[in-house]
């Protein structure tokens, strides 16, 4: 079955540009912009999820979530961050719960547009928030903000129970690490701020190259497998992905305007 | 100084989970050796807690944050963590303390220790030819990791890939093509390449490589052998 997904848009090239995906409407979700598309927003979603709703035989389309308007208040990363920190300071259930009741429905629908059923979605996410609470003694808001760090936990509990595989990772106490150099200015930057850079960043990738780097997060494909399914060489694939990436990369480096 | 850096859509993979794990290894094992390619997977695991978060919300069960916190009690606070790699810090990738060598004298990163089982001094080599020996580390089918040590001036067979072969030199140094690879630096090479890298001539060059489809031998001996080495 051929989705409308990456290996779409990959297989046409980088300038037809047609579906608006993670447009800037999406991505300004919570500004006044993203209700004037919604119908129109709505209808494309419905139309490129329609195959994951199939799978998953879940009952809630991202056109019928709740994101339009206002943004909760608990959406502004900074506050993520500020009540990741307070959990750590005091296990506390009432800042679990809003931290929970934030990440767990998103982490569901991240693992969901991966492939897991519903119910092993659910469990999935509610895992994922569980260590979050097990863990928090690792939380460095210097390294990461609390989106990045959530992120990284359930990525790693899906690999672990997609593949049962590990995902080797780099040890910040390992006696070879070569240490960061007094330059990069990029990483001097408030972990709170580098949400909304690269938030920033998205919003400037044409709508091909932003929705080539949004599937390459929701689509578990290795280069070879789209390659060899599309019946494109690898390198093509690899350099429409190289170049939407290098696009982002040099957004992020760039002031915001 | 690191001059060979992996392409920006392997490091996104990496980021995004789509890596298997031996390639995942690669990456790991430069990342640790090089703080550039750091910052740029830093940016990118942070572009995917974005895309997390502006993830349209599903609907969880109504009793879904009351079965996590049941969750959380029935572990206890006391219990030890789950087989799963932790975000940053993990620690099932540790090797046992007694295996990681001192802070000055290591040479392998880390992750790469855990499979090793140690140093490089705990590596179980395996002649592959001649002044070439091999540590075979993931064969999961999909790709393959291995230690590779080439003796001062030696080279390896002419080979060229089906897939990819990512190489990287942890000690010594090779040059290929032209080119010359030191501690850190990583080279790619996919179909297109066929290439008989030459150690350095001042030390034994110790690389990590990871192939994702069997090498073909140019040569004849390479040939004959290849069914017995199983590379």
């Amino acid at each position: 079955m051929m989705r409308n997904g990456i290996m779409d848009i990959l297989a046409r090239s980088a300038a037809t540009g047609e579906i608006d995906y993670l447009g800037r409407a999406d991505r300004g979700a919570w500004t006044t912009a993203r209700k004037a598309v919604h119908a129109r927003h709505a209808q494309t979603k419905i139309k490129t999820c329609r195959s994951n709703d199939h799978r998953s035989g879940a009952s809630v389309t991202e056109a019928d979530a709740p994101v339009a308007g206002a943004p909760p208040r608990s959406q502004d990363p900074e506050r993520m961050t500020t009540l990741l920190l307070r959990l750590k300071e005091n296990q506390d259930e009432t800042v679990f719960a809003e931290l929970f009741h934030f990440f767990a429905p998103r982490v569901k629908s991240y693992m969901r547009k991966l492939g897991a059923p519903e119910d092993q979605a659910e469990e999935l996410a509610q895992e994922s928030m569980a260590m979050v609470w097990r863990k928090i003694h690792l939380f460095d808001a210097e390294r990461a903000g609390a989106s990045t760090w959530i992120f990284s936990i359930a990525r790693n509990l899906r690999i672990d129970a997609f593949r049962r595989q590990r995902r080797p990772e780099v040890l910040m106490n390992d006696p070879t690490l070569v240490p960061d150099g007094p330059e990069s200015p990029e990483r001097e930057m408030d972990r709170g701020q580098q949400a909304a850079a690269v938030r920033a960043a998205l919003a400037t990738l044409p709508a091909e190259q932003a929705r080539i780097v949004h599937l390459s997060f929701f689509e578990d494909k290795p280069h070879a497998v789209i390659a060899e399914q599309l019946g494109i060489p690898l390198g093509t694939v690899k350099s429409r992905m190289r170049l939407a990436f290098q696009r982002f990369r040099k957004a992020l480096g760039e002031p915001e305007s | 100084m690191i001059t060979h850096h992996p392409a920006e859509e392997l490091l996104a993979a990496y980021a995004a989970g789509s890596l298997d794990e031996a390639t995942s290894l690669a990456m790991a094992t430069h990342l640790t050796l090089c703080p550039a390619c750091r910052a740029v997977h830093d940016d990118f695991e942070a572009l995917g807690g974005v895309l997390v978060c502006e993830n349209a919300a599903d609907t969880l069960k109504p009793d879904a944050l009351a079965a996590t916190l049941g969750m959380i009690r029935a572990a206890g606070s006391g219990v030890a963590d789950s087989g799963v790699a932790d975000s940053g810090v993990a620690t099932v990738m540790r090797p046992q303390p007694s295996t990681v060598a001192t802070a000055g004298s290591s040479l392998l990163p880390l992750p790469l220790q855990y499979y090793v089982g140690g140093d490089l001094a705990a590596a179980k080599w395996r002649p592959l030819g001649p002044g070439i020996h091999h540590m075979p580390l993931i064969a999961d089918g999909a790709a393959s990791a291995r230690l590779l040590r080439i003796a001062p001036g030696r080279s390896v067979f002419e080979h060229s890939h089906e897939g990819n072969e990512i190489t990287i030199v942890l000690r010594g140094s090779y040059s290929a093509g032209g080119e010359n690879f030191r501690r850190g630096d990583l080279e790619m090479a996919d179909g297109t390449v066929s290439h008989r890298p030459v150690a350095g001539s001042e030390d034994i060059c110790v690389c990590l490589a990871v192939t994702d489809a069997p090498l073909r031998f140019g040569n004849f001996l390479g040939r004959v052998m290849q069914p017995f080495i199983g590379i």
